[in-house]
């Protein structure tokens, strides 16, 4: 083993970027331990008791970073530095003024006339403000931003409809116009399928599996999850949907929800038979005649909804890969668990996949349990603890308040898996990977120590842990699906193609006699 | 349909940049008021600048999303990136304005003043206790892992040998502190200094939680209050000096609005109430949030741990005169009700 140092004197970077920094550093090929630190004396005193303390560390101040890296060779180690350093110029870059930045959306629009579109990401409490300075302005607008009141977004809504403008939001984390993707969106192929969703993930899923059977995406517009609520009245699913209507690159419509207030879910469907184009509707766990009466088309998962869609803007169904189950793969899996591992355990960064998942295991199973239930009695009473087949949604306020989303941070899942992975009931652990612009750069490699952890306890212990994990991605995406799922698999988890066959998988694999 | 028009622009050419203070320590005002000073820009990030006077004391410039702080002015951007400041650049500073190289200024004129004044220690142990099993809950929850809250994935090397020492130091020093023993108390509050991740090590942020509890007012131990004190003195080369900066500062009572907030809630709110400014405090940095809160969550069980000492004792009085009284009335019952 080598270790070679490196101390850039007298410099400062935030926590947040060290952490970043160390992060990257130890997932360098070949590289066995990374330390970025400040090189105070209790630090390298440390550094001493594990081996890493080497002259030009001794030497380092207070006020110094060191980087010391450890690695099989000298070679290994001195390529290690250099992409650590390259790391260091990337930040350095970033704090420069590689980008124009404006401080208030008045400037910005003075010097770009020309934009129609502005994303705001602001605390919920100045996001309104800020919407409203944008209609003003004449320009759609994408509300990253949540915890805004009702109140603030039926005014915005109001007013963009009056109008003719978008407000999509609040908490709306994907949208793709114009062939640019936003925020989470995901890589796709451009086509004639568009997109109206209340859903995040449930939106990013319908596009990739568009993609996955050969489809494309002409428009993704999000509207925010409340906006099917009573209160809401779907103001932007319809005017979206009408947009969409208008659109001469959109063939196909596809409309996705977690179940919408059934008054408001009779108004949008309503809109269904002016439209003039086919309109796949994909409420999760809504109801097939009141959209087949409404003159649509019912798509009872997201993975049915983005398949007929396809078929829809003209594709052949007998060319497309459905990605059938692999059924004696669900009878070896069975043969492995103990009979105490019933239950599933699915850790969701995607809201609407855990929703998807849930409704799946609930047609199976009665003691079914979420921390997004709807239902009272399907409700987790203490979101840290798990009852029978447990679903949680990592993005739900519980997990999310004064920390980042689980697509950009899942610390917190991780934690969360390596209890679930000891607990001798658990029969299946089902994870979701999700790429996207704004997502993490590897949530599969950041998960795998945990997996590769857990995983080795079970054997210690005796027992077959099933790990079922689900990449949200496509073979376009930075990093692309291939390459993350090749990593899940490598590591012995079971891949999955979709939410749709994670669920049906994850309770086939726990349901002991019954099929599917 | 909507589409993004992605338009590229030169950087702007280098222009003076004025900006305006939006609100600042009180402390720091009264001390600009008395005299102006100079120095230089000591580090530049993208939501702060700290200024170091010619003594070596630094004054932070931060961005309006940022708390109020000690020593500490709030200015009206967002973000220093287009500020044009770099280290080293001259700093002249005074009760009207900051002036920062040649091409930035900052005019103080009309700023607020904020001064964060701790709240005093809360003599209904019951609600201290619940709140503070409250907030020992949520860090278990939400506190980023990785310098005080163990990470179970770094188990071993550097992290899981800095994880495991900040443990045992910090429990050693919680120990010598209850057991009213000072000296090993500040020789293992120094063995914090300078210990862990992150620009303000882990060590250092739980040193700050800490300092700000034992500096409540109505402490039911106030000499716990020096620790600070004597921890830091002479201990200058421990820690870098931004880290520093704020252990002084926590040392004498003064921390920024978010941790104010959060003992606040503590010590006089409801459980309810703690979620946002704890949520406020965990956001800070990466793992230092998490190890301030630490820090904070160990100074209250030490302060509770001594006052419910302290009502016991006052108890164990009570019942003592008690026991007294009723033996004295025996004695007089026996003695036949004669006595004076």
């Amino acid at each position: 083993m080598t270790v070679k140092v490196l101390i850039k004197k007298n410099t400062y970077f935030d926590s947040v970027s060290l952490m970043s920094l160390s992060t990257k550093a130890n997932q360098i090929e070949g590289v066995e331990q990374a330390v970025v630190a400040m090189g105070t004396e209790m630090n390298k005193g440390v550094l001493r008791n594990v081996g890493l303390l080497v002259p030009e560390v001794e030497a380092a101040g207070v006020g110094d970073l060191m980087i010391v890296v450890k690695a099989a060779s000298e070679e290994r180690c001195e390529q290690a530095l250099v992409e650590v350093q390259a790391l260091f110029n990337r930040k350095d870059k970033a704090k420069g003024t590689g980008s124009v930045s404006y401080a208030t959306l008045d400037s910005a629009v003075k010097n770009v006339p020309e934009a129609n579109l502005a994303i705001i990401s602001v605390p919920g409490e100045h996001a309104a403000r800020e919407a409203r300075k944008a209609l003003a302005n004449d320009m759609n607008v994408m509300l990253f931003s949540d915890n805004m009141s009702i109140e603030d977004e039926i005014a915005l809504k109001t007013a963009a409809h009056d109008k003719g403008l978008l407000v999509m939001g609040p908490d709306c984390g994907t949208a793709i116009l114009g062939g640019v993707g936003l925020c989470f969106a995901n890589a796709v192929r451009r086509g004639s399928i568009g997109i109206v969703g209340a859903s995040g993930t449930g939106s990013q899923e319908v596009s990739v599996r568009i993609h996955d059977f050969g489809g494309g995406v002409s428009q993704l517009i999000g509207t925010g999850g409340r906006d099917l609520s009573e209160r809401v009245g779907g103001i932007m699913m319809i005017d979206g949907l009408r947009a969409l209507a208008r659109d001469e690159d959109t063939k196909v419509i596809v409309l996705v929800s977690k179940p919408p207030a059934k008054s408001v879910e009779k108004k949008v469907l309503a809109e269904i038979k002016t439209c003039g184009k086919p309109v796949v509707v994909c409420f999760l766990g809504g109801s097939e005649a009141a959209v087949v009466e409404a003159g649509g088309i019912f798509g009872k998962t997201t993975k049915e909804a983005a398949l007929k869609a396809v078929v829809l803007a003209g594709r052949n169904e007998s060319e497309i890969n459905k990605r059938a189950l692999n059924l004696p793969l669900i009878e070896e899996i069975r043969a492995k668990l103990k009979p105490e591992q019933r239950y599933i355990r699915g850790l969701m960064c995607g809201g609407t996949l855990c929703d998807e998942m849930m409704h799946m295991a609930l047609e199976k199973f009665p003691n079914v349990y979420s921390n997004i239930a709807k239902k009272a009695e399907h409700r987790l009473k203490d979101v840290d603890k798990s009852v029978d087949h447990t679903f949680i949604d990592f993005g739900d306020d519980d997990f999310t308040r004064g920390r980042p989303h689980p697509m950009i941070d899942p610390s917190l899942r991780i934690e969360r898996f390596l209890r679930e992975a000891a607990d001798p009931s658990v029969g299946v652990i089902v994870m979701d990977f999700i790429l996207g612009f704004g997502a993490h750069e590897d949530p599969v490699g950041v998960t795998l120590p945990a997996i590769l952890q857990a995983k080795a306890q079970a054997e210690r212990e005796g027992r077959h842990l099933e790990i079922l994990g689900y990449v949200l991605g496509t073979d376009i995406d930075t990093p692309s699906l291939a390459e993350q799922t090749q990593k899940l698999a490598a590591a012995g988890v079971t891949i999955a193609s979709s939410c749709h066959n994670s669920g049906l998988l994850a309770r086939g694999f726990v349901e002991k006699k019954e099929g599917l | 349909m909507p589409c993004l028009a992605i338009v590229q622009r030169p950087p702007a050419a280098a222009a003076a940049t004025e900006w305006r203070g939006r609100s600042a320590d009180v402390r720091l005002l009264a001390e600009l008021a008395g005299h102006g000073w100079s120095g230089h820009v000591h580090s530049v990030f993208a939501r702060t600048v700290n200024l170091e006077r010619s003594d070596g004391v630094l004054t932070t410039l931060a961005a309006r999303d940022c708390d109020n702080a000690p020593r500490t002015v709030r200015v009206e951007a967002r973000s220093f990136s287009a500020s044009g400041i770099t280290v080293g650049d001259a700093v002249s500073a005074s009760a009207s304005c900051i002036r920062v190289g040649e091409c930035f200024q900052l005019s103080m004129q009309s700023v607020d003043a904020w001064s964060g004044t701790l709240p005093a220690f809360n003599a209904d142990l019951h609600r201290l206790a619940a709140n503070l099993f409250t907030v020992k809950s949520r860090l278990g929850r939400l506190g980023k892992a990785g310098g005080m809250v163990p990470d179970p994935l770094h188990a071993g090397g550097w992290a899981g040998e800095v994880s495991a020492l900040l443990g045992r130091t910090a429990a050693l020093l919680r120990w010598s502190l209850s057991r009213g023993d000072c000296d090993a108390a500040v020789r293992h509050a120094r063995s914090l200094l300078g210990l862990g991740p992150g620009l303000t090590p882990s060590g250092d942020d739980f040193l700050v939680g800490l300092f700000a509890v034992l500096n409540v007012a109505r402490s039911p131990a106030p000499e716990w209050r020096s620790l600070g004190k004597h921890t830091l003195d002479g201990a200058d080369a421990l820690t870098n000096a931004i880290s520093l900066a704020a252990l002084r500062e926590a040392a004498d009572g003064r921390v920024r609005e978010s941790m104010v907030e959060l003992l606040r809630q503590m010590m006089l709110g409801t459980s309810a109430g703690l979620a946002a400014p704890m949520d406020r405090v965990l956001a800070i940095g990466s793992t230092s949030g998490a190890d301030i809160v630490a820090g904070m969550v160990s100074g209250t069980e030490l302060l509770l741990e001594r006052a419910r000492r302290v009502t016991m004792t006052n108890n164990t009085h009570a019942a003592g005169t008690l026991c007294l009284e009723l033996q004295l009335n025996l004695e007089r019952k026996h003695a036949g009700d004669s006595l004076p």
